[in-house]
């Protein structure tokens, strides 16, 4: 009876057991499944979560550089507040011009700070606040660490072992990697032991990548033909003629072009980058006998690939920014290397550790960037009565003033369709010099293009490399907004006619060139003789020769003392300086009711030396004579030969000898012309083998030619269309 | 002592009482209704979570995605973008100030060149070292045919050879166009939703209209889903004036420009995105069994709406057409969209009424994300 008892309470038990583990593995199921559920959204969550907060703590770090970059700035300068709110900051000391540098390793030029313990940095520099903890060399407690390799990603420093191709850098950089910032709830912090309450930690390098050689720009194709492939090189002065193969002395560190192994590396860089400019045949990046561009080598033509790239770098007018917007016949365009990773992985295209190899990228950038505004200020030169450094900040109407103080107090419209706000500089960018094509002897550029496009003015023009754009943009009304000055037309207009300086809203001769500060109450931009006139120390113009008198042909004291004849006539020896004619530029104005005039200094002979002489007549050698003797002389540098027909008037008596003393005069042979009191305007000309590079006074070897001059006596008359170089 | 062992005995032996059985059968059942009761309230807490964390989880696969993609976009003035603005033409779903359902014309599209990894057009051919960092990166809602890419965000990703690799024209096998700098070829003097225009040159016209276009025509091999549960993508800007607008540009200061190219209006400034300092990306997500209910009910009966007719119903973001009124704030298209969902979910219908209708419950699995990728343009 005991047994039969004894089953039936394990039978109950057993049920209860069974009924008990069901429930615990009903809830045991349904808790792995939550706990299995909630586990992995909230790793996805946290995953999420902790790229945020990275986002975040880069984001700070990088204000945090930033933040002490302009601070740097801000330290070390001037400050100017303006009118509108605006500060200006003007560097104290010429060093205070660029970043301190910090911690850089030598034998790396563009690294010019770096995350560093000890911050040696010179004020004004700020500390990185970096502790003694390396990136590294100092592995965290989860075992990661930056290597010098992959900090030298951008291939910024000097490679160690240009064998390979990947970024190992030199040792010295790599002894020199940037050290740990530790972000606390306090900010970046110093810290010499490991706390809780550290955030995050970054660690950065600075490079100044203003001398590297712009990618977008630098380099030019081969030229099949012999007498411009040296030429148009030659001149230099633009990055885009920079040559590439002379980078370094192996064809590692350049683009051969070939390089030793035939290789047209520049060739492939410009027919990749100027495509459609240039359209070079075969396909990239091949090399052989299908070589990529390799009618840049071959072709001789008239549009050849680097004829069209030289017409490319002289049009261009936006500072290669953006592309040129013809596309090649198959669709494509010219390109860009848009970024340095983009740069990086194009070397690798067409490199190898033997030819354009990856140490090169430490030479070469993807853009070059500059304000393309004056940031002028006068100094004051040694001795000066006149303090110009401090009257250009102070004065509010300084001739000479601080450029970036005077700004726009209204706003109007820029000459470039822009619209100048006030607060903005007034001068907001440089003034082209390609403008002064647009002024020529006879009249506005556009003007002349229109009436005759194969005038010979038109055609020096373009022979001197001057574009038909610009030719054509030298309108009437763009030559008035840009250097205030109309030419006559009509009436005594025309050809040889003097140009009127008005200003550009003027109606008539102006008396006077106005300040900037003028200028930006006139709410317009300065033209080019305000500009002028603004650069030039004011004390330095209009200099007589000590209150002299004057009054009808005396010698012109007056004229020397006005500053504004003499920035006109500065302004207009520029201009003739730039033109090809050989036609003096003459710009009138009106500074006290009568028209004065300044002339410009063309690449001829002038007067440089009278002398009188007396003795017997040997006409009537009982009357006594004196002659005034006078001798020609080209001061420029580069005098040579005459550039055309130059010819020399005289209004009075003159006689020309074979030259030497002891000559006697016999009329009708010896003088090549004799021009008197009753033959006004005689006129003999120049021979263009002389060059008068050396005083010399006139002989008949040196003139030819005898003639009536032409014109008016006493007023300037235009020589008959010069012969074309 | 013996009476007190057999005691309990005879008391097993004899079984259990009927009180015994039914307060026993009694607790059974409260702990089972109680049981029950949890189970279901728990179940739905988790469905609820779950379709949370699943709209979540695609929200931030596709916002991640989205803002490498920003980020490493060519910003430039000389290239082309494909971005909505006063003259948005070429696809099926315009955008504008045009009419349609509401005047909203659905999910918006965005092309542009982006410095990010994509998919070699043709590796056979093409090594590595000849195929660009460059990319066309494309988004759009895909309302072709295609029942697997029905209603879902796609992304095309579509790598470009260097310049002068491959210097084929056309539209056939073999042609791949590298990075083009050149504006104006998504042309914008055609009229209606002609995809592409007829007067559109250049690479967008043929070999890449799957990037501006939207048909059952314009399949891509380069286009993949990526978010299977959006539905509804739609984006503004935040201009650097602090406005919020759908054209790239302040309409007060440029009220007759028409693009960011170049224009006749405007002829010194090509803008690009210039004037921008963030773009705001809204979307709408459902979870996959709500999409199911959806599809489900228009297929069963056709006063019910599809996907893309629900996304349909959320309004675009549109400024005014016109100056001075209009003006949108930050949020406002996240609000109105929130509005429809909620109206959904509590009569099967819009806000506005008179068109399809939509099952209720699946409104509950509809989450709007927005997020702001600065362009970083100085």
């Amino acid at each position: 009876m005991n047994s039969v008892i004894k089953v039936v309470r394990s039978e109950q038990r057993g049920a209860a057991l069974i009924i008990v583990l069901a429930f615990v593995v009903l809830f045991a199921g349904l808790s792995v499944a939550y706990l299995s559920r909630t586990t992995s959204d909230r790793q996805i969550a946290h995953s999420s979560f902790h790229q945020s907060n990275v986002d975040q703590l880069v984001q700070s770090a990088v204000d945090n550089i930033i933040g002490d970059l302009r601070q740097e700035i801000t330290n070390g300068s001037t400050a100017v507040t303006q009118a509108d709110g605006t500060t200006l900051y003007t560097p104290t000391a010429t060093a205070n011009m660029v970043p301190q540098r910090s911690g850089n390793a030598a034998g790396a030029p563009n690294l010019i700070r770096r995350s560093v313990r000890v911050d040696p940095i010179p004020a004004p520099g700020r500390s990185s606040r970096a502790s003694a903890v390396n990136s590294q060399d100092d592995v965290s407690s989860n075992g990661r660490s930056i290597s010098s390799t992959r900090w030298n990603g951008h291939y910024l420093v000097p490679k160690g072992n240009t064998a390979i191709d990947d970024s190992s850098p030199i040792p010295a950089f790599t002894n020199a990697t940037p050290d740990w910032v530790f972000v606390t709830d306090a900010g970046a912090t110093v810290i010499t032991s490991p706390s809780t309450s550290v955030i995050g930690r970054y660690s950065y390098a600075v490079y100044a990548e203003g001398g590297l050689l712009d990618m977008n720009v630098a380099g030019y194709p081969t030229d099949a033909v012999a007498s411009t492939a040296t030429i148009r090189p030659g001149r230099k002065g633009s990055a885009a003629y920079a040559d590439l193969s002379a980078l370094g002395s192996t064809d590692s560190n350049r683009f051969g072009n070939p390089d030793a192994a035939g290789v047209y590396q520049g060739d492939r860089l410009v027919g990749w980058r100027n495509y459609a400019t240039t359209q070079p045949n075969n396909n990239f990046p091949d090399t052989g006998s299908q070589a990529f561009a390799k009618n840049f080598q071959t072709d001789t033509t008239a549009t050849r690939p680097a004829t069209a790239f030289y017409n490319y770098v002289l049009n261009n007018t936006n500072g290669f920014l953006s592309r040129t917007a013809t596309p090649a016949p198959n669709g494509r365009t010219d390109q860009a290397f848009i970024q340095r990773q983009q740069l990086i992985a194009f070397r690798k295209a067409i490199g190898s550790t033997t030819s354009v190899s990856s140490n090169l990228l430490q030479y070469l950038g993807t853009f070059s960037r500059e304000t393309n505004a004056p940031s002028f200020s006068p100094s004051t030169p040694a001795g000066s009565t006149i303090d110009y450094a401090t009257l250009a900040n102070t004065d509010p109407t300084a001739i000479n003033p601080n450029f970036l103080l005077r700004r726009a107090t209204s706003s109007f419209t820029r000459f470039d369709g822009t619209t100048a706000n006030i607060g903005e500089p007034l001068v907001k960018t440089r003034f082209p010099l390609s403008r002064l094509a647009w002024v020529t002897y006879k009249g506005p550029s556009a003007v002349v293009y229109a009436a005759n496009n194969s005038d010979p003015v038109i055609t020096a023009l373009t022979s001197a490399g001057v574009s038909l754009s610009t030719i054509k943009a030298g309108t009437a009304a763009n030559v008035k907004a840009c250097f205030g000055v109309t030419f006559q037309t009509g009436g005594g207009g025309g050809p040889g006619s003097p140009w009127t300086y008005t200003n550009p809203t003027g109606t008539s001769a102006a008396s006077r060139i106005l300040r900037l500060d003028e200028v930006a109450a006139a709410a317009r931009e300065p033209d080019f003789f305000e500009l002028l006139q603004a650069g030039i120390l004011s004390g330095s113009l209009g200099q007589n020769t000590g209150g002299g008198v004057t009054g009808g042909n005396v010698f012109p004291d007056v004229h020397m003392s006005n500053s504004a004849q003499h920035i006109l006539s500065i302004g207009a020896a520029i201009m003739d300086q730039a033109d090809p004619d050989s036609i003096p530029m003459r710009i009138q104005l009106n500074p006290s009711g009568t028209l004065w005039t300044a002339y410009g200094v063309e690449n001829l002979p002038y007067i440089t030396q009278m002398y009188p002489i007396a003795g017997t007549s040997p006409n009537t050698p009982a009357q006594w004579a004196t002659y005034l003797l006078f001798q020609l002389w080209n001061p420029h540098q580069d005098a040579s030969t005459l550039p055309n027909n130059v010819r020399l008037r005289v209004d009075g008596a003159i006689g020309i000898f074979q030259g030497g003393n002891g000559e006697s005069w016999v009329n009708g042979t010896t003088p090549q012309i004799i021009a008197n009191g009753s033959s006004l305007g005689q006129s003999v000309t120049l021979q263009l083998t002389s060059s008068f590079a050396a005083p010399a006074p006139l002989t008949n070897t040196n003139t030819t030619g005898a003639a009536a001059a032409p014109g008016v006596a006493g007023q300037f008359a235009v020589l008959a269309a010069p012969t074309l170089p | 002592m013996k009476s007190a062992i057999i005691a309990p005995s005879r008391r097993a032996a004899a079984g259990f009482t009927i009180a015994e059985l039914l307060v026993s059968i009694l607790v059974v059942v409260i702990i089972t209704l109680i049981a029950t009761q949890l189970m279901s309230n728990a179940s739905a807490i988790a469905r609820t979570g779950n379709k949370h964390f699943d709209t979540d989880t695609q929200a931030r696969v596709v916002l991640d995605r989205m803002a490498l993609d920003f980020g490493q976009m060519i910003k430039r003035t000389d290239v082309d973008y494909y971005v909505k603005q006063k003259v948005y033409k070429g696809h099926g779903n315009g955008h504008g100030c045009g009419a349609g359902r509401n005047n909203d014309l659905g999910s918006d599209q965005i092309a542009f060149y982006s410095h990010v990894p994509a998919y070699n057009p043709d590796p056979l051919t093409y090594s590595s070292t000849k195929q660009s960092p460059i990319s066309l990166i494309a988004y759009r809602v895909n309302e072709g045919n295609d029942a697997a890419r029905y209603g879902r965000l796609e992304r095309m990703s579509k790598g470009l050879l260097w310049n002068g690799v491959s210097n084929n024209t056309g539209n056939g096998n073999g042609v791949y166009y590298p990075i083009v700098f050149q504006t104006g070829q998504i042309d914008s003097s055609c009229g209606g939703n002609t995809c592409p225009c007829n007067g559109t040159v250049g690479p967008w016209a043929n070999a890449w209209k799957g990037a501006i276009c939207n048909t059952n025509n314009s399949s891509d091999p380069d286009y993949e889903v990526i978010g299977p549960n959006v539905f509804r993508f739609e984006y503004y800007y935040m201009l650097k004036n602090g406005r919020v607008t759908d054209w790239p540009w302040d309409r007060f200061d440029m009220p007759t420009r028409q693009t960011i190219f170049y224009d006749p209006s405007y002829p010194q400034i090509k803008i690009g995105l210039s004037q921008i300092e963030a773009i705001a990306v809204s979307i709408a997500v459902i979870d996959p069994a709500s999409r199911t209910l959806v599809q489900q009910a228009a297929s069963a009966n056709t006063a019910y709406g599809d996907i893309v007719d629900l996304a349909a119903e959320l309004p675009d973001f549109k400024n005014s057409c016109g100056r001075g009124n209009g003006q949108r704030t930050l949020g406002s298209v996240e609000l109105q969209w929130k509005g429809v969902i909620e109206s959904i979910a509590q009569t099967g219908q819009p806000i506005q009424g008179g068109g399809k209708l939509f099952p209720p419950e699946a409104a509950k699995g509809i989450r709007v994300y927005t997020r702001y990728f600065d362009l970083k343009i100085w």
